[in-house]
């Protein structure tokens, strides 16, 4: 069995009188998609925000890649290979879809603190526009990223977690705030442009359909604990599942 | 447009660049302009990140002071003096970005305010190195081992400040454009991002913390050189404010904005004290109520406007 890229290890955290985590077990293995079901309030984005740094957990390891990333800030978490993509796409919203991109390419490059380098230096532009092509969003490259449509948004704060040439990208509910009609495209986008890079992907997901489509493995959670996880055809038609979730 | 610009901006230029062969009387003005430019502009820098500062008067002093204390004991050479000027303001400012970069929105608005009295406090108190209320004078002899006299004084320091002011806004210009420039608009937008790009907010706001309070050290040298002499009024609250005026009235966040801002902010003050006496802060107050209105680029935005519409409708610019 190889070693998984991300391992959780009686991860627990409260909130006052809400277990947000309880003692969350988990291991995410190297390309796979991990999808994380479950009713609102289950601690699923709480996971998410434990793994990427935004909290601290009270109890409990978290490593990555063998190596101990308890209690590390966003920052370092981020260097160390982990990237995340928002619910609300955390985006420059006055800046056009191409700066926010090309911003996020010069940020993992070297010479981000040198003066004379400009967001317009060859090797930026050549990544940014691979990027916005792969994301589908060269088309709005020079709109500005706070008036495009709430899918291009999710894609762009994707592109710019990818720029960062990530292990490990979070993604939380990539498909909420999407058209029904929309959804398929985006995920077909967004599973591509991960697989292509051999990126492993830990979801948040509501949609079923989305979940069954494109997941290798569940995990479902309820009050702060994964209760079930395995492969979809297992998980979604476990009645106990299916009376916990839908 | 860009073309347009830097055709006026060279204009503008040389225009300066001739005022002592044809209007002698205006070099000190312009000196003390160009000054105040630099440390609105380093208000300015700070603005691209939404930051307010109520306090560079601070840095503004800090270099006028190290000129009054250092040109005497390292012979009174102006560049040399200028130079230490810029570099303790630098120091100082390091020192105070140190903590004061963790601090967002009201809150660093009035630390800067806070630590700027304390300094003027000490201006007043600490008498034997300060000179207490009546200041110290700032006495120059030379240039780079030129000795000069007190006219050529005025003119060699008319030309270092317009030199130094380009300089300066050719580096302030390089660093805008540089990732960690942009940067400063980018925790203004969405701080949370940045960290999650892996960049430090803090270390973005350290750097810009930095040149900004050197560029206002710069002026504040600048200025002590030509008037000759330093107060602790320059490190009081109202001269923090009025760096922020220029650089709202000259247009925020804008390099050429600054000094235009500088220039129309010491040409009111000195009209109002010529012809309007007592009325100066009224006449201000409009002009800046007008700007906000009706220009909220300020005299910059309004021209890119003007500019823009002739240009629009097909007109030759």
């Amino acid at each position: 069995m190889t070693a998984p890229v991300l391992e959780a290890r009686g991860v627990a955290l409260r909130f006052g009188g809400v277990q947000a985590a309880d003692g969350v077990d988990v291991r995410i293995q190297p390309r796979e998609f991990f999808f994380i079901i479950g009713q609102n309030g289950a601690g699923k984005s709480t996971f998410l925000n434990l793994c990427s740094g935004y909290l601290k957990p009270q109890r409990g390891e978290i490593l990555f890649q063998g190596r101990p990333i308890t209690g590390l800030t966003p920052r370092a978490i981020t260097r160390a290979g982990i990237a995340r993509a928002f619910q609300h796409p955390q985006l420059f919203g006055q800046r056009s879809v191409g700066d926010n991109v090309r911003f996020a390419v010069a940020a993992h490059r070297r010479g981000f603190w040198r003066p004379w380098r400009t967001l317009r230096a060859p090797d930026i532009e050549t990544r940014a526009a691979a990027l916005l092509d792969t994301c589908a969003l060269t088309r709005v490259a020079e709109a500005p990223a706070g008036r495009i449509a709430e899918g291009e948004r999710k894609l762009l704060d994707v592109a710019m977690a990818l720029a960062l040439e990530p292990t490990l990208l979070l993604l939380d509910e990539p498909t909420s705030g999407v058209s029904h009609a929309d959804k398929d495209a985006l995920m077909t986008t967004l599973v591509q442009a991960l697989r292509a890079r051999s990126v492993t992907g830990v979801f948040v997901e509501h949609d079923m359909e989305v979940v069954g489509r494109f997941a290798d493995r569940i995990g479902v959670w309820a009050d702060g604990a994964m209760v079930a996880n395995g492969p979809p055809d297992e998980v979604l038609k476990d009645p106990s599942v299916r009376s916990l979730v839908l | 447009m860009r073309g347009a610009r830097f055709a006026v901006g060279a204009a503008g230029v040389a225009t300066y660049a001739l005022v002592p062969a044809f209007a002698p009387s205006l070099t000190y003005q312009l000196t003390v302009i160009v000054a105040m430019g630099l440390a609105a502009l380093a208000v300015s820098v700070l603005l691209r990140a939404g930051l307010i500062s109520f306090g560079h008067a601070l840095f503004y002093a800090a270099g006028a002071y190290a000129v009054a204390y250092f040109a005497p004991r390292s012979g009174g050479d102006m560049l040399a003096a200028v130079m230490m000027g810029l570099a303790c303001s630098a120091a100082l400012a390091a020192l105070t970005a140190l903590f004061i970069v963790r601090y967002r929105g009201i809150f660093f608005a009035m630390l800067n305010l806070a630590l700027s009295m304390v300094a003027y406090t000490l201006l007043l108190k600490l008498y034997h190195l300060t000179g207490g209320s009546d200041g110290l004078g700032v006495t120059v002899a030379g240039f780079l081992g030129w000795g000069l006299g007190p006219a050529a004084q005025g003119e060699v320091l008319f030309y270092l400040a317009l030199v130094l002011a380009l300089a300066a806004a050719w580096g302030v210009h390089t660093y805008l454009r540089s990732p960690a420039g942009w940067a400063l608009s980018a925790v203004q937008d969405c701080e949370l991002r940045v960290e999650y790009l892996g960049i430090s907010a803090r270390r973005v706001l350290f750097v810009a913390y930095v040149v900004s309070g050197a560029l206002a050290g710069l002026g504040g040298a600048m200025a002590g050189v030509a008037v000759g002499h330093i107060a602790p009024d320059s490190a009081y609250w109202t001269t923090s404010a009025g760096f922020l005026v220029m650089a709202v009235l000259g247009g925020s966040g804008s390099i050429p904005g600054a000094f235009v801002g500088a220039a129309l902010y010491e040409v009111l003050s000195v009209s109002a004290a010529q012809y309007l006496s007592s009325t100066w802060e009224l006449l201000l107050g409009v002009i800046i109520f007008l700007i906000i209105r009706f220009a909220p680029g300020g005299l910059l935005g309004l021209y890119d406007r003007v500019w823009q519409g002739r240009t629009a409708r097909g007109g030759q610019p």
